[in-house]
Parts: C-alpha cells; structure tokens; sequence
C-alpha cells in the first residue's frame, strides 16, 4: 500500500493546536489550584472567626455569670447576716447604757444570742450554697445525692438518682462542673419547667461516663433550640466544653425535657 | 481487541442511556439535560456507525458529535455550576463558539470533509474549563455529578489530542492509524464507566427509597 504524503501545513497545524491545548490545559490547572487555595483559606480564616466568636459569646456568659454570682451573694450577705448583725450590735450598745434591769438586759442577751445563732446558720447556709461541703468531703455521688434531698424536701418535686458510677475522687475538679450543671439543669426544671419529676442516671457507656436527666416539665420547642439558650445553658455548654464532653438536649412542648451528657 | 472495546463502548453507552432515562420523569433539570446529552450521543453514534456501513466513510458526522457534545454539556454545565459568573461565561462561550464555527464553514465548506483543529480544541477545551469550575463548586459543597465530572475531564484530556491528530492519522497505514483510535475507543469506555457510576452511586436508589417512603 502506498502511502499519501502528509502535508507539512497539516503537521504543523496539529502541532501547534495540540502545543497550544496543552499550554492551556496547563493554565486551567494552574489557576484551578490557586482558586482552590484561596477558597479553601477563606473558609479556613470562616471558621475560625466563629470559634473566635463562639469563644467570647462563652467568655461573656462565664463574666456575666460572675457578676450575677456576686450580686447573689452580696444580697445573701446583706440580707441574712449584715441585717442581723447591725441588730446585734444595736442590742449591744443597749447593753451598755446606765440603769438597765436585770430584766431588761436578760431580753437583749437573749435577742443578741438568738440573732448571733441566726446570723451563723444563715452563714451557713451561704456557705453551703456556694459549695455543699458533702460534695467536698464524699464527692460527686454523695453531692448529688444530697442535692436531690434538698430539692425533695424543700420543693414539690420528685428526684429519682441512680448511679453505675464509681467516681474517682481525683477529678473533683471535674465533677465540680458535673454538679453544677446539675444544679442548674434542676433549677430550670423547677423555676421554668414547673416539673413534678425529675430522673437522674449516671451510666458508664463503653468507658465514657454519661448522665442522662429527663423531667415532666412543660418543656420547649427543641428546634427553636437557639431561641431557649439564656445564660444558664450557656453556661451549661461552657461546663460541657471544659469537660471535653458532649451535651444533647432534646424537648417537646408539654413533654418535659430530655438532656444527656458525657464527662 | 478494537472490536471488544468498540463494542463495550457502545454497550454501556446504550447500557447508560437506557438507565438514565428510567429516572427522567422524577429528576432535576440538570439530570435531564445530561438524559439529553447521552441520547445525543446515541444518535450520533447511531449514524456514524449506519453511515460507516453505507457510504465507508463518516468522517463529516464528527462534527455532529463535537458540536452536540458541546452545546449538551454547555446547557448542563451552565444548569450546574452556580454563581452568576460562571453561568454568564458558559453561555457567552456556547453563543461565541457557535457563531465562529458558523462563519468558519461557510467560508470554508471543505473543513467539513475533515477533522476541524480548532472545532475540536475550542469544544473541548471550552468544556474542560467547565468541569474545572464544577470541581472548584464542588470544594465545599455537596458533590452533585462528582463521577461524571471526573469522566468528563479525563476523556477529554486524552481524546483531544488524539482528534487533534486525527488528520494525519488518516494519512497513516491502517496498522497504525487503528492504534490511535483503539486508545480513543478505550479512553470512550473509560468515561462511560464513570457515567455508570455516578448511577449506581447518586440515582440507583432514589427509587428504592421512594418506594419506602
């Protein structure tokens, strides 16, 4: 067979479409990986920007908490002992102005004695407030134990506590948030959720210590989840973080609410 | 060997086609669109090889499958991609194509006899670009069309040279022109083996699940 000759303008042309076309093949990758660096950049500097954001919504909560806090405190202060003691130092001056009965001085004793005894229990009770001394000495189970008999008999609430946990007393620190999360999450189910129920259940899951909360409250919409975040859950979901935990809170309106935890 | 692949080719081309439009009525524009390009295809192939049979010679029908490639894959492409740039580029590019092919051949009506350089670098190269904006969508978004796009590019890279060529091959003993084209055809089963995948990947199961919900 004989073959046609191929013409030069012919080769020549197929070389220099097929040059051209891998020059800019070439470009198109080119660009294509600048672009996609950019991009990816952008989204990376997104992202933290909102953790950032993320980071001072929960630094805010921690400070406002604080002040609260101290508000609470100073009121507790004021009302219960600095109230009692300003009587107790009025009877004393009594004390010391001329021609007292035996009688009169045996009332203001007796006024000062109780007022001191009351100032001391309501000391007290700040004291144990702002952190139960059970919890302290016996750890987290009797801490919550001991929770739950407060909410009992002092409220119209039900506890249910279960635990499958054997703390360990070195992470008090930990269990410290543990309880105050507690705190707070019965606090809610009382002041906001009128509840008459409350379970708690400590589980061990594949080593990973979790607790699971559920109340008969009035509940909330757990879509419009953003919407119910006040101070408190923020504070909630601070606790979590610093624990390196999880939290998932699931709720129906009239259905109580439903939170588990790990730690 | 040639024949195998010829044959496997137009099989899962057929095999794509058939399974495509199984789902037409329940898809998304684009789906359809891409429905549209295949049986384009079909067609086209369809032709090539009766006009293979009738007349020996087919080249002319390349230009058919070049521009109907092009003008499908624009129309998904630009169903695709989003962002108003890159939808405003696809179609300036398919208007400005179109018109310089149309005056091109009417100036030079012969072109038509053979393989047209640049008919084949600007359609391929104009779709390339294309897949590359999809892949770019595609880094922080759902991956829609991931495999087709995948075979889209690949086939093209490879066969775009081999068309580019493709004159002088004509030129070339039957021995050796076969090889180019055998590439080609493997390359052709390549591509429709990612369209089959997508399928099976992203529209196998809308149906099953359809029928469970």
């Amino acid at each position: 067979m004989i073959l046609k000759p191929i013409p030069e303008g012919e080769i020549v042309a197929t070389v220099i479409f097929s040059c051209v076309s891998f020059l800019l093949m070439g470009l198109v990758l080119v660009l294509f990986f600048y672009y996609s660096r950019k991009k990816i950049t952008q989204k990376e500097l997104e992202k933290r920007d909102l953790e950032i954001q993320y980071q001072k919504e929960q630094l805010h909560a921690v400070i406002i908490t604080q002040e609260e806090e101290r508000k609470r405190i100073a009121q507790d202060l004021h009302d219960d002992i600095s109230s009692k003691l300003n009587v107790v130092s009025l009877n004393c001056y009594l004390l010391n102005s001329p021609n007292l009965t035996e009688k009169e001085t045996a009332e203001i004793t007796d006024n000062i004695i109780n007022l001191t005894a009351k100032a001391l229990d309501n000391s007290r009770k700040i004291a144990h407030n702002l952190l139960p001394p059970v919890f302290e000495k016996f750890g987290l189970h009797a801490g919550v134990e001991e929770l739950c008999e407060e909410f009992e008999s002092s409220k119209a609430v039900k506890v249910q506590y279960t635990n499958e946990i054997n703390f360990d007393k070195k992470d008090i620190d930990r269990h410290l948030h543990v309880f105050r999360i507690l705190q707070e999450l019965m606090n809610n189910s009382l002041r906001h959720g009128k509840a008459t129920e409350i379970r708690i259940y400590f589980k061990d899951i594949n080593g990973i210590a979790t607790c699971n909360y559920e109340d008969n409250g009035i509940g909330f919409d757990d879509t419009k989840v953003a919407d119910y975040k006040g101070l408190g859950m923020k504070n909630i979901d601070s606790r979590v973080s610093f624990l390196n935990g999880t939290i998932k809170i699931s709720s129906q309106i009239d259905h109580g609410i439903a939170v588990s935890f790990t730690f | 060997m040639r024949l195998f692949f010829v044959n496997l080719g137009y099989a899962l081309l057929l095999l794509n086609f058939i399974l495509y439009a199984l789902h037409y009525s329940k898809q998304t524009k684009v789906y359809k669109i891409f429905t549209g390009y295949i049986f384009v295809i079909v067609c086209v192939q369809i032709a090539t090889y009766t006009c293979f049979r009738l007349y020996n010679n087919n080249l002319f029908l390349s230009h058919f499958y070049f521009i109907g490639q092009f003008i499908m894959l624009s129309l998904f492409y630009s169903k695709l991609v989003k962002g108003d740039f890159q939808k405003k580029v696809i179609r300036i590019g398919l208007i400005l194509v179109l018109s310089t092919l149309v005056i091109q051949y009417t100036v030079k009506p012969e072109l038509f006899l053979k393989f047209n350089l640049y008919e084949i670098f600007i359609t391929s190269f104009l779709i390339i670009i294309y897949a590359t904006f999809h892949f770019y969508n595609m880094l922080d978004e759902k991956k829609e069309f991931y495999f087709i796009n995948m075979g889209v590019i690949m086939y093209l890279f490879g066969s775009t040279i081999l068309f580019l060529v493709g004159n002088l091959t004509t030129n070339f003993s039957a021995k050796f022109s076969f090889i180019t084209w055998t590439l080609n055809v493997v390359l052709y089963a390549i591509y429709q083996l990612f369209i089959l995948y997508e399928w099976k990947v992203s529209f196998s199961k809308s149906k099953k699940e359809k029928v469970l919900e």
